[in-house]
């Protein structure tokens, strides 16, 4: 069995990776990969720890967590797809018409 | 009446209506039928959550209790409201809207309700997700643009409330609220979790979305967005953060909600004042609110939070109703632009309006008839009871300070003319009209009944 500090390192770091990727990319698509590593990150804490304690909520929240970023991924391809219906151009670096 | 069928059926109810919306589009594609649909469908809500307002009932999964209700009333009574304010609507695919409308509404009235982890995740996403797609209709660049902003941070926030939520299990191996641990791992996710409800309420260094998202936005969006969704993430971080004190963390938790809520309510008065766009400077100051709505954390650890717990209330009575309505005021600006030279002379050409306009302002700003002087006076007053009459203080001053921005927008109405002008319909006129009387009675009402404000949040340790 692998011990708990290892999971939670690789998770921490999926989280790094995750942050990163949100502050520092330009395009839309991977900005939705970067937010999938970010929640497959703290899924990995809930089951690691779950495994360990024999609780089957843990897994019953993942079941729910997986869901709703499929749902979430899906919403964000729908509005980037409109998005570049309108302005041929998904990068976020072109939003800046709503400034003062 | 302890039947939990009970207390989920305003919920279904909402959820239902919603499918009906879709069905109803084969048959027709006339705006006014999706009105009717969701008004009807919010009416039934609303009488269904009225007949359990004195009931508590929970188990692991949800907590109903008077507060929850009383939020939920008040949601569902906004979204009637828009509907009723977007009869005359326009769009192609009027049924997305209503229907996301409805099924928002829902997820927000299971959201307060919800007293675990799990429940409380998976409604937030669900009402998230309704208002990610809302903030895009009608669709245009500015609209998509808003919305956009607003689905990249909603989700970055999402992701950090999944990750507060694991370290909060594997410190306290339970997703059920109401365990803690001293650990420090637990602190860590109590941050984690206020960092991700904290972007939902637009606290200071999270809001930056929420100026963007509220301004190019619709406004009958805008007003769903700053206050029913924003009621909810603090409604659940009340859930949440009521058990943290006196476990010895409550030094540290108090500290954190200080200083954000002074940053807050500065930042948001102080940039308001400069704004020249009426809308703009509408979203500046529901950042500010966001604010004066985070100084209840400050109250929780002092020796009487009872006061604090109906103080909050009183205030998002008042703050749904003043910052909703100012926010359906402004639909009828959007096509001509919002600037604030545009309200010139809207005493004169639509006398109601600009009547009603200006009482909601006053209340924002906080002039004593009104509702909004109620909410700051209750609010206030819990902090001083507190022992933090220096935090009351700089609330006072901030009020001080709101007053100039909001005045400036009712002298620009009474005493500025112009010939251009003014689109916009009755309805809008008397859905604003509406809130501005609720206002004015419930403000004058409030101290009669402020003793049945008093325990109705269930689960206080």
């Amino acid at each position: 069995m692998i011990p708990l500090i290892y999971v939670l390192a690789v998770s921490l770091m999926m989280f790094t990776v995750g942050l990163y990727g949100i502050l520092t990319v330009k395009g839309g698509i991977r900005l939705l990969i970067s937010i999938e590593i970010l929640v497959n990150s703290a899924n990995l804490n809930i089951v690691a720890w779950g495994v360990g304690i024999a609780d089957a909520s843990a897994v019953l929240f993942v079941l729910f967590s997986i869901a709703i970023a499929a749902a979430e991924a899906a919403v964000g391809f729908a509005i980037f797809v409109a998005l570049y219906r309108e302005t041929k151009n998904i990068g976020l670096k072109s939003l800046m018409e709503l400034r003062w | 009446m302890s039947l939990l069928i009970n207390y989920l059926l305003p919920a279904f109810v909402l959820f239902a209506f919603g499918i009906v919306e879709i069905f109803w589009s084969f048959l027709t594609k006339e705006n006014r039928h999706f009105s009717y649909i969701a008004i009807l469908g919010g009416i039934l809500a609303f009488i269904l959550l009225l007949l359990n307002i004195d009931e508590h009932y929970s188990n692991g999964v949800f907590i109903f209790d008077s507060a929850g209700t009383i939020l939920s009333l008040l949601f569902v009574f906004l979204m009637v409201v828009i509907a009723f304010s977007t009869f005359r609507f326009n769009y192609s695919h009027p049924e997305i809207f209503y229907s996301l409308l409805l099924i928002s509404t829902g997820s927000m009235v299971l959201a307060v309700y919800s007293s675990n982890l799990i429940s409380i995740f998976v409604t937030f996403e669900a009402s998230s997700m309704a208002t990610y797609i809302l903030a895009s209709y009608p669709k245009s660049r500015k609209t998509l643009e808003a919305s956009m902003k607003f689905f990249v941070i909603g989700a970055l926030s999402s992701s950090i409330i999944i990750f507060g939520i694991s370290f909060y299990y594997i410190s306290t191996s339970t997703f059920s609220l109401g365990y803690t641990s001293g650990s420090s791992l637990y602190l860590l996710s109590l941050i984690f979790l206020m960092v991700g409800f904290g972007f939902k309420l637009s606290l200071f260094p999270f809001h930056s979305w929420a100026i963007d998202t509220y301004t190019g936005s619709r406004s009958p969006v805008s007003a769903l967005l700053s206050t029913s969704s924003k009621l909810m993430a603090l409604a659940i971080m009340i859930r949440i953060f009521i058990f943290t004190f006196d476990k010895g963390l409550s030094g540290y938790v108090q500290l954190f909600f200080i200083i954000i809520s002074i940053f807050t309510m500065t930042y948001g008065n102080v940039t308001a004042l400069v704004q020249r766009d009426v809308k703009r400077m509408l979203a500046y100051s529901s950042v500010a609110n966001a604010g004066y709505l985070s100084l209840v954390f400050t109250i929780l650890p002092g020796s009487g939070p009872e006061l604090a717990l109906a103080a909050i209330i009183i205030f998002s009575i008042a703050y749904i109703l003043m910052k909703g309505g100012s926010f359906i005021a402004m639909e009828n600006f959007e096509d001509k632009g919002t600037r604030i030279e545009d309200l010139s002379g809207l005493g004169k050409k639509r006398p109601l309006l600009a009547l009603s306009f200006t009482i909601l302002l006053f209340s924002l700003a906080g002039i004593p008839p009104t509702m909004g002087f109620m909410g700051k006076y209750f609010l206030f007053l819990s902090l001083i009871e507190g022992n933090l009459w220096w935090l009351a203080i700089i609330a006072v001053l901030n009020s001080a300070i709101s007053v100039y921005y909001y005045f400036r927008v009712v002298m620009y109405m009474y005493w500025k003319n112009s010939d251009k002008q003014i689109s916009g319909n009755a309805y809008i006129d008397y859905a604003v009209f509406s809130l501005s009387i609720l206002t004015l009675v419930l403000g004058i009402l409030i101290p009669v009944i402020i003793g049945s404000f008093y325990n109705i949040w269930g689960m206080i340790p």
